[in-house]
């Protein structure tokens, strides 16, 4: 038998450790260098309009040049809004049940499964279901309420399973903890596990909110691509130009860009939707950075103060 | 008939009335009896015809090797193991003369506390750990909870050491400091036994001596029964010592007449070490 030659077997596994850093490393480097494109891309692209405020808060053109994008800013963020106050109560609750409460049965493992594929329905056909459903048969109309309800579809499935997973990963000893005093579960739950899941719950959340944010083809047969003038001074609910009305159809920003580069006739198309595309990109950014920053926070109020 | 079962056809008996039949028990006769019995987890057999009796104000240590079945029967006082699905159950578990599987579970769980092998604070400050339990069942003023907490704190020996950031997680203090608030916790609703499942397998030797030195402290006024894979921590803390081994409780006693002259040839070898 081969004397068994230490030096050459660790200079060996040395050289494998070296290269498999290197492949690795570049791997990601690449990945890196083709998002940082895109990111500065956009950014320079759209850089003029990015810092104008006139840009930022005007009323698009149809024809001329100089339309800006104010009511599509104000529609995203409403839209965002109403479509977390809809779908946060709801995933939470469900997180919960799944949990916390639900049987190991075969409605419970159907219902994973639904829940599942629903998170990688093509955004489309939510799109689709919500024009067929919410905008003809229960004739809401090209509305912010539909375009909130479709985006609540499309947002819940991811929402479930982020705060199922928050939930999941609290220490099986807390929920001892709570038990063992005779807490019910529903002590338990409130009190122990969901402050303790609270940071991770609140980072899926703000990351939810980025992806709704951007999102298309969800929102170009349900809350429209028509956004009519907005009167702020308008609080009559019934009225298109009322901001708050939720039966007013409202052209968010990730439509506009769809919109005016599928239909436009606005001679400065290019610039608006650059423009566009970098507010929309700063704004993702901005909740990214917020999720990172609320969730370190929560954890260290967790843990130490 | 399961556990979940009998809970439904037995009127539970009400806190209060078990409260009493506790303090009416005498200082050293038996508090929890166990009377053949026998506990499966689906198939598999985790205890075979254990019967035993628990002293009153002493602390018993229960020893033996990993799925000898010392924990699952720890647990079962409490009911922690009615969160297992397929777990059954016979035969009989008395506390203080109530048979522990016709009571409510959450108030039986009020009566019998219990401290984990992982420190587990609830995630909040120290103050508000120590006072959950109380204000669940009634409303405590500002001046009664300041003395609960620092009753608590110092019959868990943390009161030095906490009495300046009780406003402070309980998460955040280190883990001996935990475990002694757990510890501090569960005696804020003056649980009349206070289970300990290898309550400091986690903890570095001074964490672990402290804690040793609190359960004899703790003995004095109420039942302690810990489970420990640490026979000096057993003979240091234990009254009474119960050998367990493949779910059968093989030889229980005194913990000094146990250690020096076990009867059972297995207690024996355990005891030196021929297995583990």
């Amino acid at each position: 038998m081969a004397k068994f030659d230490m030096a050459a077997h660790v200079r060996r596994i040395n050289s494998q450790d070296k290269i498999a850093t290197g492949i690795l490393t570049a791997i990601v480097g690449l990945v890196l260098l083709i998002l940082a494109a895109i990111v500065i891309y956009i950014l320079v692209a759209g850089a003029g309009k990015l810092f104008d405020v006139s840009f930022l808060t005007s009323k698009p053109q149809q024809f001329k040049v100089g339309g800006g994008i104010g009511p599509e800013l104000f529609n995203s963020f409403y839209l965002l809004f109403l479509t977390l106050v809809i779908s946060v109560p709801l995933s939470l609750g469900a997180a919960i049940y799944l949990s916390q409460y639900a049987p190991e049965n075969w409605v419970t493992n159907v219902a994973k499964t639904i829940i599942e594929t629903l998170s990688s329905l093509p955004s489309i056909v939510v799109g689709l279901f919500g024009f067929l459903f919410f905008v003809l048969t229960m004739g809401w109309g090209f509305s912010v309420i539909a375009g909130a309800v479709a985006l609540t579809m499309f947002n819940i499935p991811i929402l479930v399973r982020t705060c199922q997973q928050a939930l999941e990963d609290v220490p099986r000893s807390q929920r001892d903890a709570g038990l063992a005093m005779g807490l019910t579960r529903w002590e338990t739950t409130i009190h122990v596990l969901l402050p303790a899941a609270m940071p991770a719950i609140v980072t899926g959340i703000v990351l939810s909110a980025g992806r709704v944010f951007g999102e298309a083809a969800a929102l170009i047969f349900t809350a429209g691509q028509s956004a009519p003038v907005l009167d702020f001074t308008c609080f009559d609910l019934s009225s298109p130009s009322c901001p708050w009305n939720i039966f007013r159809p409202a052209e968010t920003l990730a439509v506009h860009i769809w919109k005016i580069n599928s239909e436009g006739v606005v001679p400065d198309l290019e610039a608006i939707s650059n423009g566009t595309a970098a507010v929309l990109m700063v704004c993702i950014l901005a909740f990214n950075l917020i999720a990172r920053f609320v969730g370190k926070l929560l954890e260290r109020r967790l843990t130490s103060e | 008939m399961s556990m979940v079962e009998r809970k439904n056809t037995e009127k539970s008996r009400s806190l209060s009335d078990s409260q009493a039949s506790m303090l009416s028990v005498a200082e050293g006769e038996s508090v929890i009896s166990i009377r053949n019995f026998n506990l499966w987890y689906g198939d598999f057999q985790a205890l075979k015809n254990i019967s035993l009796e628990i002293p009153k104000n002493k602390a018993t240590a229960f020893i033996g090797p990993s799925g000898c079945g010392k924990s699952t029967l720890l647990r079962t006082f409490n009911r922690m193991c009615d969160f297992v699905p397929t777990v059954r159950t016979e035969g009989t578990i008395e506390v203080a003369g109530c048979d522990i599987f016709a009571t409510e579970p959450n108030e039986l769980r009020v009566m019998v506390g219990m401290v984990f092998q992982h420190p587990n604070p609830f995630p909040m400050s120290i103050r508000d750990n120590i006072l959950y339990g109380p204000r669940r069942m009634r409303k405590i003023s500002k001046a009664e909870g300041d003395e609960i907490v620092e009753r608590c704190l110092r019959d868990a020996g943390l009161w030095d050491e906490a009495k300046d950031k009780l406003d402070q997680n309980g998460l955040g203090i280190s883990g001996g400091q935990q475990q002694r608030l757990c510890i501090a916790r569960a005696l804020a609703v003056e649980p009349q036994v206070l289970l300990m499942d290898e309550p400091t397998s986690a903890l570095d030797p001074i964490s672990t001596s402290l804690i040793e030195e609190l359960m004899v402290e703790l003995a004095r006024d109420r039942t302690v029964v810990v489970v420990t894979h640490n026979m000096q921590q057993a003979t240091r803390v234990a009254d009474k010592t119960a050998f367990f081994y493949l779910g059968e409780l093989i030889e229980e006693g005194p913990t000094k007449q146990l250690f020096s002259q076990p009867r059972e040839e297995r207690t024996k070898d355990y005891l030196t070490g021929r297995f583990s």
